[in-house]
């Protein structure tokens, strides 16, 4: 048969007007040369998705009629689920009318009771029930792990947690952790541990490193989803936050809702609303503990970071104990190591490295804490003690400052720091010699020359 | 397009129990998975109706989807085998040789989808569709949204039956055409 003949034939089975014999003819060419029948099979696929572009919904109207279904599915499981559980709780409660049989159901089931305690693991030695059945692995990657009872074993999709467990995620993984009974999810960053820690029907979250974003289901009063750091504990009732971790400092950036940040090293409290960040340092050896949490607004890093970079500082370096970091990086955010003690109130600006203008600055305030901005001219005063060391003008410096009692000390080779002071504030050397400053007035500082020996 | 992260995350959410985050994932794949089943079936209502259903048994078991696999390859197995399983029912009512037919065209057909997937020819298709002049673009609704066959066709328009066959058989190839084309060129661009 002619090809022009198969097309016409193939153009009528198309139109839905050819007869059995026609298909019988169909089906003998395209089974003898397979070229044909590739050439029709285009017309068959053109013709079918005309008819499906034609005649179906759009795709907006799809998904909702697909999420439709899937809740009416929903209301068939729960259905199924609600029968069930009638038929469970009909099975126990389920009154007998002959005596006799009720006390041999009751001494057997004491016997399988006794029985229990004595040859099975009881709760009542294990800290009592563990709500643990109720947190569950969703989604993981390869190489995810969990340190279970000391023993590492591979996380997988869909697995229950018990009392603590520890979840591990190496660097490129990542999970997602959800609460069967309620729709909190906690996303695991690559490089992160976290510990799960059931007690007293009551879960806890311990970030050990790296870390986690969380959608916290609401909570009823008084009881609230706890994340714990080595330097912090948060408490929300229903919000959205993201959590990180060092041996240094733990940050919380809100995105929805409030949330309650303790410092574990001296129990100061701040309640972090959205967008705000908050930060708590821990001190270094020979520091005093950091007063935080600080609290300030949360910056994020602009999408073309490559032309930013971050630079952290506290704003009252002029008295030299904290660090400035000026890196450029891709996320600023990951960079900043802070390492200023309490008082202070933190800056963060990034810069764009090509004009040296500002894109962005915020500013973390310490709580309970009086402050007054600085300039190259003017100090900053505040009610808290504060000691450290610094650099002034190159050399190694000294410094304590005791805001309650209005004392600064300056120890350092430097025979004179000239101030314009905002506040008044008194100034004690290192040779213990006080210096009274008034406001407003510059104001000299010397050092005990005979010590430097300069 | 769907980043894996996104589909990582909105599969976690929609396991923690949040049904709306499942919106955006039916949305993101639903034109391939009805391509893919609207052209290896007859009844196009039986088609869509089979696309939902590859979505609600991903809803049911999105706990086992393995991250690391394409989401997309990972819906169309579940379509293969609810598609399997829809025609090892039907079999039992089409037989004849039209069903030899369309037996011998599925292998066409898989050869076709191995090589880019319907969603692209869909694509082209509605670039194509576009393109029709007005009272072709009339034509195909009559046909596919009315129902009305060639002869049903002729009646309304008033035209000869030869007529109307030799309309439709030149649209199917310029589409056809056009459809080659557009896909050509997506694949110039790609590369």
């Amino acid at each position: 048969m002619k090809p022009e003949e198969i097309e016409q034939l193939t153009a009528r089975y198309l139109d839905g007007e050819l007869d059995e014999d026609g298909i019988a003819v169909l089906v003998k060419e395209f089974t003898a040369n397979s070229d044909l029948g590739r050439d029709a099979a285009r017309l068959f696929v053109i013709e079918r998705l005309l008819q499906m572009k034609m005649t179906g919904s759009e795709s907006h109207e799809f998904t909702a009629e697909t999420i439709e279904r899937l809740k009416s599915a929903r209301t068939d499981v729960t259905f199924t689920a609600g029968v069930i559980g009638r038929i469970r709780d009909t099975a126990e409660t389920a009154p007998s009318s002959w005596p006799f049989r009720a006390l041999i159901a009751l001494a057997a089931g004491i016997v399988l009771v006794l029985g229990a305690w004595f040859i099975l693991p009881h709760k009542g030695r294990h800290g009592g029930a563990s709500p643990a059945d109720a947190v569950a692995l969703v989604a993981t990657t390869p190489g995810n792990t969990v340190l279970r009872r000391n023993t590492s074993i591979p996380a997988t999709g869909n697995m229950t947690f018990t009392d603590g467990d520890v979840l591990c995620v190496p660097q490129g993984g990542k999970a997602v952790l959800a609460f069967r009974n309620e729709s909190t999810t906690i996303d695991v960053a690559s490089e992160s541990n976290i510990r799960l820690k059931f007690e007293n029907g009551s879960k806890s979250i311990h970030l050990e490193k790296g870390a986690l974003t969380c959608d916290v289901a609401k909570h009823a009063p008084g009881k609230p989803a706890i994340f714990l750091t080595e330097q912090a504990r948060v408490e929300v009732l229903g919000t959205r936050f993201a959590l990180s971790s060092d041996a240094a400092w733990t940050k919380l950036d809100m995105s929805e809702g409030t949330a309650r940040m303790t410092s574990l090293t001296n129990d100061m409290t701040a309640d972090v609303p959205s967008p705000k960040r908050g930060v708590v340092l821990q001190a270094m050896p020979g520091e005093r503990p950091a007063e935080g949490p600080f609290v300030g607004e949360a910056i994020t890093a602009p999408p073309d970071t490559d032309r930013y970079r971050a630079i952290v500082q506290w704003s009252d370096d002029w008295a030299g104990i904290t660090k400035i970091n000026g890196v450029s990086v891709k996320d600023p955010e990951q960079d900043i190591r802070i390492t200023g003690l309490q008082g202070s109130m933190l800056d963060v600006v990034i810069k764009d490295i090509r004009t040296g203008m500002n894109v962005s600055t915020a500013t973390c305030v310490p709580r309970n804490t009086i402050h007054a901005p600085t300039t190259n001219d003017s100090i900053l005063v505040m009610h808290s003690t504060y000691l450290g060391k610094m650099k002034w003008q190159g050399q190694p410096a000294v410094v304590m400052v005791d805001f309650d009692s209005n004392v600064l000390s300056l120890k350092s080779d430097h025979r004179a720091v000239r101030r314009n002071i905002l506040v008044g504030v008194s100034v004690r050397t290192s040779d213990g010699q006080d210096l009274r400053i008034q406001k407003g007035g510059p104001a000299q500082i010397k050092s005990n020359e005979t010590r430097g020996g300069k | 397009m769907l980043a894996d992260a996104e589909i990582f995350e909105l599969t976690a959410r929609v396991i923690a129990g949040n049904l709306q985050a499942f919106g955006p994932i039916v949305l993101e794949y639903q034109k391939p998975i009805r391509a893919y089943l609207a052209v290896r079936m007859n009844d196009q209502n039986d088609a869509e109706d089979l696309a939902q259903e590859v979505f609600i048994i991903a809803h049911r078991k999105l706990a086992s989807y393995d991250p690391t696999r394409p989401f997309g390859s990972w819906l169309r197995g579940i379509a293969f085998n609810l598609l399997r399983n829809y025609l090892r029912r039907r079999r039992e009512f089409a037989r004849g040789s039209a069903s030899e037919l369309e037996e011998l065209m599925e292998h066409h057909v898989e050869d076709m989808d191995q090589e880019g997937g319907f969603d692209r020819v869909a694509q082209a298709l509605d670039a194509c569709v576009a393109k029709l002049a007005p009272h072709l673009r009339e034509l195909l609704e009559k046909r596919h949204v009315e129902g009305l066959s060639i002869a049903e066709l002729c009646e309304v328009k008033k035209c000869g039956h030869s007529a109307m066959t030799m309309t439709f058989h030149r649209m199917r190839r310029t589409l056809r055409e056009c459809v080659e084309k557009n896909i050509a060129e997506m694949e110039s661009v790609s590369a």
